[in-house]
């Protein structure tokens, strides 16, 4: 073979070796690097050349490879290690050299591989090796369970030595808790080469009970037997007793809504399972039979009759739109009760869907029967107060009545005295002075007309405040003139307002008879109604002669039967009416305390 | 000498008939529709006969008749229908009155 062919040939191999091969001279410059090397690193050849070896090099690891390379001149003429290079891109390779030494030119030649994944994956292994070994409670035993490795964390936990558990099986640590068939079962799934994991009750060495989750894992060789066992397990007995107590606190809850009288429920979508907490069997009267769920036809059974269809859509449209509810109902209970409940729901939803309905129920029985009774004896009341009112007006409509009337005589007997001689003018004037006087009777009468009126309905309609003012101080007129007191009355246009207006009229006349018997005993008797706005109300304000309600009857003042009146006295609505009336208006009564004389004021929500 | 008569009354329109009816050259009728003026009147000119009605503006009839301290006849006129009369009254006519009777009783009780 021709020499040049010969250098050919390793030029070639050196050239497409996929090894890095290079030579470093003595100054530890590199004297020469194949294409693989130059790769590896990113540099360009001439890059490489023109910098010491060190400069390429790993801060950390510049001594010790400057280490290396005098050991190879003096005592060893070949050896092996690993450092970590620069890549151009400024991260780090690290490569495992073999470097020989030819002692008369002081050339290193080096072969090197990149092994950074290999490390990487290594260091990886052992990471997790350690982890394994140091966070979890580690153990491993042969084919019989017979232990041959544990770690610290095992001996920490079940309070043996390592001595005294190699050689033993976990039959040491038995609870007891766990029947014979339990371990046959784990045992029949890590025998057919089968993970197993799951919670495993165990004891200590000094009798305590302790908690791990354990996974078990059968170690396989080449031929893919098994050769070993690996158990790891965690020690979640803290878990278990926060789950206790988790349970515990649940109980507290429940005591608490049996308490307030309030339930929780659940209902699957899909399958109409209820899940009841113990207070809603209790308010529905249903027995608990453990491992029985009612569902939802048993459940909307539960209401009467006539309130079954409304609840039933109610839940159809929180399954089919997501629609919260919020129902007052009446349960009718297996055990034969009628009761009022209260029962709201909501949809919840999973990626999108509703998965179940969760709501609570809520006996408001009690409540319930109280504000039928109350919202009865408003009825009454708004009855009673209308014959109040009535009788009130009878006691002074014939003055009212007879004075126009003695009007008309009047003027007919002068009619007749002067039959000859009146002029037709005269005859006009008073015969016009006649028909004014029974306009006047004729008013009076209309007037008394409301109180034959004898159905409350609760209809809302827009109607105009001062019209309802006017209205109502028509009706208390007879009042004002028996007792003498003189009343102003300051309006405002286009005052429309959303009113059941027999009831505002009637809170109204409620408001101006106080006045008028607070004023009473008075020299000075006056009242002042006015009405003003602001942006979102209209503001009536009741204002007499009187001094002011003192601070500490303020806050009773609106509480049912409390009067300030003699028994003699009509009772009226009583303001714990006029205020039940003006709640459902959405409307507030005050007392203005600014004011030096009584002022009432009502505001009312403007019509939008 | 005619019968000096004053009638009080806050109805304007009565005042006016009253006057329009009774006054002659028998009857001397006076009016009122307030009772201040009237009062002073009745306590100055001592009048025969005095109607007061009942409700007036600021007083009622039984304040004003206490308040006239002559004696003159004083009769209470009223519309409602639950006044007693005060015995400072000798007599009550009810509204609504007929003037033919109220000229009537004025002629026969001077």
């Amino acid at each position: 073979m021709p020499i040049n062919a010969k250098n050919n040939i390793y030029e070639q191999f050196f050239k497409l070796s996929i090894d890095m091969l290079c030579v470093v001279n003595k100054a530890r410059y590199f004297q020469t690097v194949n294409p693989s090397f130059s790769r590896a690193l990113g540099y360009k050849e001439e890059e490489l050349l023109s910098s010491p070896v060190i400069d390429f090099i790993h801060p950390d690891d510049v001594d010790r490879t400057i280490r290396e390379f005098e050991q190879l001149g003096s005592e060893l003429d070949s050896l092996s290690f690993e450092n970590r290079y620069r890549h151009k891109n400024n991260h780090y390779v690290t490569f495992s050299w073999n470097s020989y030494i030819d002692p008369d030119s002081g050339l290193v030649y080096c072969v090197a591989r990149d092994i950074t994944q290999q490390i990487k994956v290594q260091s990886k292994l052992s990471y997790l090796q350690n982890a394994l070994e140091q966070e979890t409670v580690y153990a491993e035993t042969d084919m019989r369970g017979v232990i041959t490795k544990v770690n610290r964390k095992f001996c920490e936990i079940s309070g043996y030595s390592e001595e005294e558990l190699l050689g033993n099986t976990h039959k040491l640590i038995n609870s007891d808790y766990h029947p014979t068939a339990f371990f046959s079962a784990i045992w029949k799934t890590i025998s057919s080469g089968k993970v197993w994991s799951g919670t495993i009750k165990n004891r200590k060495k000094n009798g305590d009970d302790f908690f791990v989750q354990s996974i078990l894992i059968p170690i396989f060789d080449n031929s893919n037997q098994i050769v070993n066992y690996i158990a790891i397990r965690q020690d979640i007995t803290d878990k278990v007793n926060s789950e206790h107590n988790r349970v515990k606190a649940l109980e507290i809850l429940s005591e608490t809504s049996a308490v307030a009288k309030i339930g929780g429920w659940e209902m699957n979508a899909a399958t109409g399972v209820l899940s009841w907490t113990d207070e809603t069997f209790r308010i529905l009267e249903v027995e608990q039979v453990d491992g029985l769920t009612p569902l939802l036809p048993e459940g909307l059974q539960l209401f009467i009759t006539t309130d079954q269809p409304i609840i039933e859509k109610a839940v159809n449209r929180a399954l089919e739109f997501g629609e919260p509810y919020a129902l007052e109902l009446q349960a009718s209970t297996p055990t034969g009760n009628i009761k009022w409940i209260y029962t709201n729901g909501k949809a919840n939803y999973k990626d999108g869907k509703i998965v179940t309905l969760s709501g609570t129920i809520q006996d408001i029985h009690e409540r319930k029967l109280i504000e039928i009774k109350y919202n009865q004896e408003r009825h009454k009341s708004i009855i009673s107060a209308k014959f109040s009112a009535l009788g009130e007006l009878s006691a002074s409509i014939a003055h009212e009545i007879n004075n126009p009337l003695a009007a008309i005589s009047g003027f007919a007997e002068l009619l007749q005295l002067t039959r000859v001689k009146s002029s037709p003018e005269d005859i006009f004037e008073k015969s016009t002075a006649i028909l004014k006087s029974c306009d006047r009777i004729q008013h009076i009468v209309k007037s008394l007309k409301r109180f034959s009126r004898s159905d409350v309905k609760s209809e809302y309609t827009s109607a105009s405040l001062t019209n309802i003012i006017n209205e109502a101080v028509i009706l208390t007129t007879p009042k004002l003139a028996h007792r003498l007191v003189k009343l102003q009355c300051n309006h405002i246009e286009n005052s429309q307002i959303l009113c059941n207006e027999i009831e505002i009229e009637q809170v109204i006349v409620n408001l101006v008879n106080n006045a008028i018997d607070a004023v009473s005993a008075l020299s000075d008797k006056w009242i002042d109604i006015s009405v003003t706005e602001t942006k979102l109300h209209y503001s009536i304000s009741i204002t007499d002669a009187g001094l002011g309600v003192p601070l500490d009857e303020q806050v009773s003042i609106f509480e049912p039967f409390i009067t300030s009146k003699d028994s003699t006295e009509g009772t009226g609505l009583g303001l714990s009416i006029v205020k039940g009336i003006l709640d459902s208006h959405g409307a507030k009564i005050s007392i203005d305390n600014n004011n030096e004389n009584t002022c009432f004021i009502v505001d009312f929500p403007k019509l939008k | 000498m005619p019968i000096n008569v004053v009638y009080i009354d806050d109805e304007e329109v009565l005042c006016q008939l009253f006057k329009e009816y009774l006054h002659s050259d028998e009857i001397n009728i006076t009016v009122f529709t307030d009772e201040g003026p009237a009062i002073e009147y009745c306590n100055n000119t001592k009048p025969d006969m005095i109607f007061i009605d009942y409700r007036l503006k600021k007083q009622t009839g039984v304040d004003v008749a206490k308040a006239i301290t002559c004696i003159s006849k004083k009769i209470l006129i009223t519309g409602e229908l639950d006044v007693t009369l005060d015995k400072c009254f000798e007599d009550k006519i009810e509204k609504p009155f007929r003037l033919a009777e109220i000229k009537e009783y004025i002629i026969k009780n001077n």
